[in-house]
């Protein structure tokens, strides 16, 4: 480490990536040397998302996210140096994305270009413009997209089983937002999400690729390490789901073409204990051929697809099973069918075989995610949004130590009916329009 | 771990009767073979982690996986054992159908593949390679699919010859030749061949514009363009393509920076070229999605910054800038050794030596200011596009 870096502390390191926090402004760093290729991912996670948002001003998150590439104090249209042509002329895959938990900022790029990568997102981490007619030329964009996601059945679907299932927490609304609010949240209100969020203290910079640590340091001292502190604490987000007390239901009836059903159950926060069988369990249900649910529905013609979602978050999720029905069983009989799978795995169990080929499936697919700095620093943000990166490196080891007879208590501790929000996507022959 | 990607001819192209066979072919390999029952393949597969799959393209039968080295012994004796003796059994074909039906049904609802696809069918004739079937066509061809037509198209066209294989990541040459060898060796040679396509493209003497209606679609897609007249391998392609780069090939482009960036009429536009492979004359067109309020305005936007590219073409900068883009991207192309060994094989299915990978980037540095404004003006013309607009719009059949 060279003297320019005095200012970081060494935290700790897991799975060969190394953590550091700035002294100062308390701003967290993670660096990882992968030589493989001469190319560098640089990813700033800010620990805010949909979750951080309220009725008025749903969508927020994604909005400022649009917003921050509308021009910083020194990368900006006006001087010639907007941050896409920046970016994009040294041919670097830039984007941001934006979820219930957090909102992440990320450039790949051949590595000689890395100093101009932390040049720009340092200088928007709090000189960002986030101006009225940038607001209202953007907004249109993000109604699009949210039209967009309204074009696909399954989306529409999905929003309404979120919403459906919880009642006070803002996963309630998705990540994009309500159309209502995209189109009149106040830029005052924007800018308010963005003092409150925007700062080091809040961040996690990530750094993956053909880079030496002292250097990157030393880079990241010089651009990052002057911006100070949030002056206020990071509000938390306290609002708590009521537990469910019955199961709910929610039917969408629109022009389409494939009857879609989803059955939902409520998970545990993300770095809980159950986590990890639970996520054996929605494998041995619904990934791979070998699969109950590709046996009893692709099998036989009755799915053209079936989906098991897990995805753990920073709060109780959901387990949630998608299916696309080819045949021409009734959405009641599929949902039959999918309740009886979920009956067995309760009653009976799962065997040590399918316990084993889940972990073979994801002690492989561990090791594929580190192919490539993006994959690795995308998977890094999503363990960054649980609240602890490390949920990424020790992932495996926890996995293995899970046994089928915890697999089974995952179904009959949490795929239980007063617990579930099911929904249809009932398609109709001539829609509304036309 | 190993990445791996591979193909042979035997794609949709090579369809003799049913427009379906080669297709329902390709999806039925991973269904069990003359050995082993599809559910003993699979298992072998998912308790080691790996991944092994089917898919069928225009010209060529696409497969691809990934696994850890020490089973790499493993997956190419399955990837051997389900391309050369696939056993299209009856049962597992009539739910093969069921599925790929519903597929294609969920597919008419996407409102960019409905303009597409309509944008295409205008635009070449029958039996041009760059022709889509339409997906009622499909739907009607998958049900009367047979297990002997199968058979037939497998014996037919599958075989050694134009089979190319590449595995990138923890490997060893000489381990990988012996594993293919041992697993190859008794399979015959496919007669299969690319056939010179001479039809061309219907060059329009004036606008067209079409609407497909689906509904219930909060968004529309638009796609506009023509034909070019050329495929990859003529002098003038790579001007061509340079210049709709410029026009929209990323966020910084022309149509990003004006139509969403300055107006926020779209959430996504770009401009491209396409069907310029084995010899074909291709198109280019752009394509963008619109709120149906927006949609007006949005038309008239595309109008001036094509009449301007046209009339003013590019400029010195911006061919400058985009020339680092691509080489640039090219390089961030190889973060990932799937990335890498998909490089390889569309490099080696193009007919090109390896060495091309190093001779593109040194291609697009060369392109010059005048080379890319000439391509302007020979293979475009504004004026001359088909026009579709896919979703709640037009009316209802």
């Amino acid at each position: 480490m060279n003297k320019r870096n005095h200012n970081f502390a060494l935290i700790k390191e897991s799975g060969g990536i190394v953590e550091y926090r700035h002294k100062r402004n308390e701003m967290t760093v993670l660096l990882l040397e992968n030589r493989s290729a001469p190319v560098v991912t640089f990813m700033v996670t800010y620990r805010v998302g949909s979750r951080n948002e309220a009725i008025g001003h749903t969508g927020s998150t994604h909005l400022l996210e649009h917003l921050m590439f509308k021009g910083s104090n020194r990368f900006n249209k006006e001087d010639g140096t907007a941050i896409w042509n920046v970016l994009q002329d040294v041919g670097a895959m830039i984007n941001a994305t934006t979820w219930f938990d957090r909102t992440n900022y990320f450039e790949l790029l051949p590595k000689e270009h890395l100093p101009r990568a932390i040049e720009i997102e340092a200088d928007r981490m709090r000189g960002a413009f986030i101006r009225d007619d940038d607001r209202q030329s953007e907004m249109t964009v993000v109604r699009n997209e949210f039209e967009r996601g309204e074009n696909d059945p399954w989306e529409a679907l999905d929003k309404n089983i979120w919403a459906t299932a919880y009642q006070a927490h803002p996963y309630h609304h998705s990540t994009i937002g309500w159309r209502s609010d995209i189109e009149n949240v106040p830029t005052e209100r924007l800018k308010q999400f963005y003092d409150t969020f925007y700062w080091p203290n809040n961040a996690t910079i990530s750094v993956i690729g053909d880079i030496e640590a002292g250097e990157t340091l030393g880079l990241l001292e010089e651009q990052l390490g002057s911006i100070e502190k949030s002056p206020h604490e990071i509000p938390e987000m306290y609002t708590e789901e009521p537990r469910q007390e019955g199961p709910r239901r929610v039917m969408i009836k629109r022009a389409g073409e494939v009857p879609i059903v989803g059955i939902a159950h409520k998970m545990p926060a993300g770095i809980s204990d159950d986590t990890y069988p639970l996520q054996l369990l929605a494998r041995i249900l619904g990934h791979g051929k070998t699969s109950r649910f590709y046996r009893r529905f692709i099998d036989t013609g009755v799915a053209a697809d079936v989906t098991v979602w897990s995805h753990p978050l920073h709060d109780n999720g959901l387990f949630i099973t998608y299916l696309f029905i080819a045949g021409d069983e009734s959405c009641e009989e599929v949902e039959r069918g999918i309740l009886e799978e979920y009956e067995s795995v309760s009653a009976k169990g799962v065997s040590d075989e399918e316990t084993q080929r889940a972990k073979s499936q994801i002690s492989a697919e561990t090791a594929f995610t580190r192919d490539g700095t993006y994959s690795v620093a995308s998977n890094l943000n999503e363990a960054i949004a649980l609240g602890d990166w490390t949920f990424y490196t020790t992932f495996l080891d926890r996995i293995e130590s899970v046994t089928r007879k915890d697999v089974q208590r995952m179904a009959q501790t949490y795929l239980i009916e007063d617990q579930s929000t099911t929904g249809f996507f009932v398609p109709t022959s001539s829609g509304r329009a036309g | 771990m190993v990445a791996f990607c591979g193909s042979l001819l035997g794609g949709d192209l090579f369809a003799s009767g049913n427009i379906l066979v080669p297709e329902v072919t390709a999806s039925m390999l991973d269904l069990g073979t003359a050995e082993r029952d599809k559910f003993e393949i699979a298992a072998a597969l998912e308790s080691v982690g790996a991944k092994l799959g089917f898919t069928s393209g225009k010209y060529h039968v696409h497969f691809s996986g990934r696994c850890l080295k020490k089973d790499m012994p493993l997956v190419i004796e399955l990837l051997a054992e389900q391309l050369t003796a696939p056993a299209f059994h009856k049962e597992d074909l009539s739910s093969t159908i069921q599925r790929r039906q519903a597929e294609l049904k969920k597919l008419k609802e996407d409102t960019r593949t409905r303009a597409i696809e309509a944008f295409l069918l205008r635009l070449y004739p029958e039996q041009h390679p760059n022709r889509p079937q339409s997906l009622n066509e499909q739907i009607e061809a998958t049900a009367s699919v047979t297990a002997n037509e199968l058979k037939k198209f497998h014996a037919d066209h599958y075989g050694l010859g134009t089979m190319s294989v590449c595995f990138v990541g923890d490997v060893e040459h000489k381990e990988i030749e012996t594993e293919i060898a041992k697993n190859f060796e008794q399979w015959e040679r496919s007669p299969a061949k690319i056939e010179k396509n001479s039809l061309k493209a219907d060059m329009l003497k004036k606008a067209v514009e079409a609407s497909e209606f689906i509904p219930d679609k909060s968004s529309a897609d638009l796609v506009t363009g023509h034909g070019i007249g050329i495929d990859r391998e003529h002098d003038d392609y790579y001007p061509v393509m340079m210049s709709h780069f410029i026009l929209g090939g990323n966020f910084s482009a022309r149509l990003m920076a004006t139509v969403r960036d300055q107006e926020g009429l779209t959430y996504g536009i770009q401009a491209t070229t396409g069907g310029v492979e084995k010899g074909n004359d291709g198109y280019w067109y752009i394509w963008g999605t619109f709120g149906p309020d927006d949609l007006g305005k949005a038309q008239k936007s595309i109008d001036k910054q094509l009449d301007l590219w046209y009339k003013k073409g590019v400029t010195e900068e911006e061919l400058a800038s985009k020339k680092t883009t691509i080489t640039g991207m090219y390089q961030v192309g190889l973060d990932t050794t799937v990335g890498l060994a998909t490089r390889i094989l569309t490099t080696v299915e193009r007919g090109k030596e390896l060495s091309f990978m190093d001779e593109y980037p040194q291609i697009i540095s060369a392109l010059t200011l005048d080379q890319v404004n000439e391509a302007i003006r020979t293979y475009c013309d504004p004026g001359k596009r088909i026009t579709v607009v896919a979703g709640t719009v037009g009316e209802s059949n």
